[in-house]
């Protein structure tokens, strides 16, 4: 995730850093360094912390060094991303400012938090994303390197975990008392005015009481029935069997002359299981290339787009080593 | 080119600059000619093209060529573009180049006005042999066309808003880039469409001397100014002067007045000669250039002692060792104590036996032979003696002081280490600063691909926003599937990032 430093986070005087300031500085650092996420801050910040050894540490300001040459990109990454951290002094009230429309480049949520937030080690692992089960958060982390392709230097470090179900909300509750938490659940609706299923209502509930409770924990619902309706209809036929599922193709072909317009469809009804299977064994052995090619053609949907940038948002940080 | 007479402060400077179909270059736009110009991209987008043109307009004015520009010179030049035919962008729409400029003029005139002035010079060819063949100008409200023939005559010369037909007759002079009508009869022509004009609002005994007096009261200025000029009139010229002061300064007729003020000033019939000026403008621009090209000549043991005098570093740092030894020893103390100030060694030029040595010392005891020194040190000096050159606020050599300078570095950073590198982004910084302090027209242009030396200008710019206007960054692109490059303008914000810069450039 892009964390940006503001310049409070070092006092006038830096022998006036706390140890919890100076342990967050140094996480901080060290994530941005070690490809968890990308920290960047004013270039005036960056060089009073790279010269800032006798608090710091020689390693930590190498890495401040380090990223002190990658504000230039950040720079231009904050006006990309759906969903940034900005760090201000030790005891700042943490609050978090929606921006929902993303109408505009810069338009972006924003967790604002205290310094002391970093202080723990555990909080400056790469973000976790929580899918309903193991397949589709291995997805969500896949389809975000996809899209981090298109930016040099750039990665997405998220790490999939399996919610469960309907549990989803209980493993959501219990990685974001911990680190930075990226939750996608499917609505299960059967139309748009129907009402989202437990699942997604269940994580909605957790989120917002998350994030009253500071924490930086995010729930995205998918705007269409579940993740199968994200798929884009090419994607799918690639994956049926060369030959000798006619019936089957047809019945996809029939059921939506674009998968990637079929929001509330259920797939499994109007295909056969077999077919989400001969799916997630193609997804399986796609390359990233492909999945671009697949799922980012020119008229991409604006629903897999708004997906793909708020999981790279979550788990954008350097290439380890790119400097 | 004109010899450059008049003080620097009074002096027309090249604001900007604008290749078309140049190289790979479509159309650079408008690049300003800040203190700082860095030159940013990919291997052959074009950054060298731009570059050049600097090196190649000091060849062509050095050479004292009435060609355009001089695509190559001989013994001495500094570039090589071959001919126009290998200089034209392929696949250009219209087989010509375009070299246009802004500058800021003073008009001489009585109220000491200065103008906005641009131009527009479209080169072509004809059986191997480069000539203007359609020239542009404006200045104010005014806006001339001329068209020319491969042998120079005028074809045609359009004066927009004048409906009166100027006779062309006879060849016009090019000083390279820019035509001087001053041997043509325009000023004559103009002067008798002004008599023309003037009687018309004269009292109808009034005399032929008495219009011609006015006539030749009226000078070229803003419309106020050139109104007032009108009346600058004494004694029998009642109704002329009645009939002037009712008008408003945006009165047509002031204008057409105006018009053809510029036009007797086109031929040389004013104090003012608006070529002469843009000529002034890119002459002392051509001979302010010093240009250290990409490849630097490894040092040498020893250097032949000649007893000349070398004036400045040539493109390859060859005559380094010459131009150190050369200098009075007043300068060679204050040459080592700058270089030393900026980049912690000093270097001296010695004379062992009939030879010249390059004697290195890094702040201990003992000095070094530069053979000896790491191969960074030997790359960086010819870079050192240019930039210390404009540094000097008084005259050193052959060299005005007071003159504009245009330092085009390819490459200053090779061999160098990223801290050699963040002190030379300081150096230049420093020229910069001193340069705006005392007014002087400076220029750095420097192509690089050093990715410390950008990020310390943005460190710097941190450090002091007012800095941001002293720099811009131009980043070349080659467009997608072409042989063109597209040319960027990239600011430092306030706070010394770099606006809309190409995410991931330096990671690949």
């Amino acid at each position: 995730m892009l964390i940006i430093l503001d310049d409070a986070v070092l006092p006038a005087d830096p022998a006036a850093l706390s140890t919890a300031g100076r342990d967050a500085l140094e996480n901080l650092a060290k994530a941005a360094y070690e490809g968890n996420h990308m920290v960047t801050g004013s270039r005036i910040l960056l060089v009073r912390l790279k010269r800032l050894q006798a608090v710091l540490g020689a390693p930590t300001c190498d890495r401040f060094t380090y990223l002190s040459f990658q504000v230039d990109d950040a720079a231009r990454l904050r006006l990309e991303v759906r969903s940034y951290v900005r760090v201000h002094e030790v005891g700042h009230t943490m609050r978090i400012e929606e921006s929902p429309a993303h109408a505009r480049p810069g338009d972006a949520a924003v967790f604002h938090v205290g310094l002391e937030y970093f202080a723990r080690t555990v909080r400056i692992q790469p973000t976790q994303v929580i899918g309903e089960d193991q397949r589709d958060a291995n997805f969500y982390m896949r389809l975000s390197r996809a899209f981090s392709s298109r930016y040099a230097g750039v990665t997405s470090a998220l790490v999939p975990t399996a919610g469960g179900g309907v549990n989803t909300h209980r493993v959501l509750r219990a990685q974001a008392a911990l680190q930075i938490v990226l939750c996608v659940v499917d609505t299960d609706q059967d139309g748009p005015d129907a009402p989202p299923k437990d699942t997604a209502k269940f994580a909605i509930a957790a989120g917002d009481e998350l994030r009253q409770q500071s924490h930086l924990a995010e729930v995205y619902v998918l705007p269409c029935r579940e993740l199968e309706n994200l798929l884009p209809k090419a994607l799918v036929l690639a994956a049926l069997p060369a030959t000798g599922e006619d019936q089957e193709r047809a019945k996809v072909e029939r059921a939506a002359a674009s998968l990637g317009r079929m929001d509330f469809t259920d797939l499994k009804a109007v295909a056969s299981r077999q077919v989400l299977r001969w799916v997630d064994a193609h997804l399986d052995g796609l390359s990233d290339e492909a999945l671009v090619a697949y799922c980012f053609p020119p008229d991409v949907h604006p629903a897999m787009n708004a997906l793909a940038t708020t999981l790279w948002s979550f788990g954008l940080a350097y290439v380890r080593g790119s400097t | 080119m004109l010899a450059p007479t008049r003080a620097w402060y009074e002096r027309p400077v090249l604001r900007s600059l604008r290749l078309q179909n140049f190289r790979s270059l479509r159309d650079t736009g408008d690049v300003e000619l800040r203190p700082i110009i860095l030159l940013v991209g990919a291997n052959s987008s074009g950054k060298s093209s731009f570059l050049r043109f600097f090196p190649l307009l000091k060849q062509t004015a050095e050479a004292n060529s009435r060609s355009p520009l001089l695509w190559f010179g001989e013994e001495r030049g500094l570039v090589d573009f071959q001919d126009f035919e290998n200089t034209l962008s392929r696949g250009a729409t219209v087989p010509e180049i375009i070299v246009s400029g802004r500058l800021k003029i003073p008009l001489i005139n009585g109220a000491s006005e200065s103008a906005e002035c641009q131009f527009h010079s479209h080169i072509t060819a004809e059986e191997g042999r480069s000539f203007v063949r359609r020239f542009q100008y404006e200045c104010m409200d005014e806006e001339f066309v001329a068209c020319f023939a491969s042998n120079r005559s005028l074809t045609s010369l359009a004066l927009t808003g004048l409906e009166a037909v100027i006779d062309l007759d006879g060849q016009v002079i090019f000083d390279n880039l820019v035509p001087d009508f001053t041997i043509t009869d325009i000023n004559l022509q103009a002067d008798e469409l002004l008599h023309d004009r003037i009687s018309q609002h004269t009292h109808r005994a009034t005399g032929m001397d008495k219009i011609e007096d006015i006539a030749e009261s009226i000078r070229y200025g803003s419309a106020g100014y050139v109104q007032q000029t009108m009346l600058e009139v004494y004694g029998g010229a009642k109704k002329w002067i009645e009939n002037v002061q009712a008008l408003d300064p945006s009165d047509p007729y002031i204008q057409e007045i105006k018009r053809l003020a510029f036009l007797r000033a086109l031929g040389g019939g004013e104090r003012w000669d608006p070529m002469a000026q843009l000529s002034s403008a890119l002459s002392d621009l051509a001979h302010g250039v010093r240009y250290i090209g990409p490849f630097r000549r490894a040092p040498a043991r020893f250097y032949r002692q000649q007893e000349v005098s070398v004036d400045e570093i040539d493109a390859t740092g060859s005559n380094l060792a010459m131009f150190l030894y050369s200098l009075e020893e007043r300068d060679r103390s204050a040459f080592s104590s700058w270089v030393y100030e900026h980049f912690g060694f000093n270097v001296r030029a010695e004379r062992r036996d009939a030879q010249v040595v390059l004697r290195v010392n890094t702040g201990t005891k003992s000095n070094f032979d530069l053979t000896d020194m790491g191969f960074g040190i030997s790359q960086l000096l010819p870079v050192a003696p240019q930039c210390w050159l404009s540094s000097q606020r008084r005259s050193i050599r052959h060299r005005n002081s007071s003159a504009p300078s245009l330092l085009a570095i390819e490459q200053p950073e090779l061999h160098l280490h990223p801290h050699h590198q963040f002190q030379l982004a300081d150096m230049f910084m420093g020229l910069a600063n001193a340069a705006r302090d005392t007014q002087q027209p400076l220029t750095l242009c420097i192509e690089t691909h050093s990715e410390a030396m950008i990020h310390r200008f943005g460190e710097l710019v941190a450090e002091d926003p007012r800095r941001r206007e002293d720099i811009t960054v131009l980043f070349f692109e080659k467009a997608p599937d072409s042989d063109t490059s597209t040319v960027r303008q990239i600011q430092f914000d306030a706070e010394g990032v770099l606006q809309n810069w190409p995410i991931g450039f330096f990671r690949g």
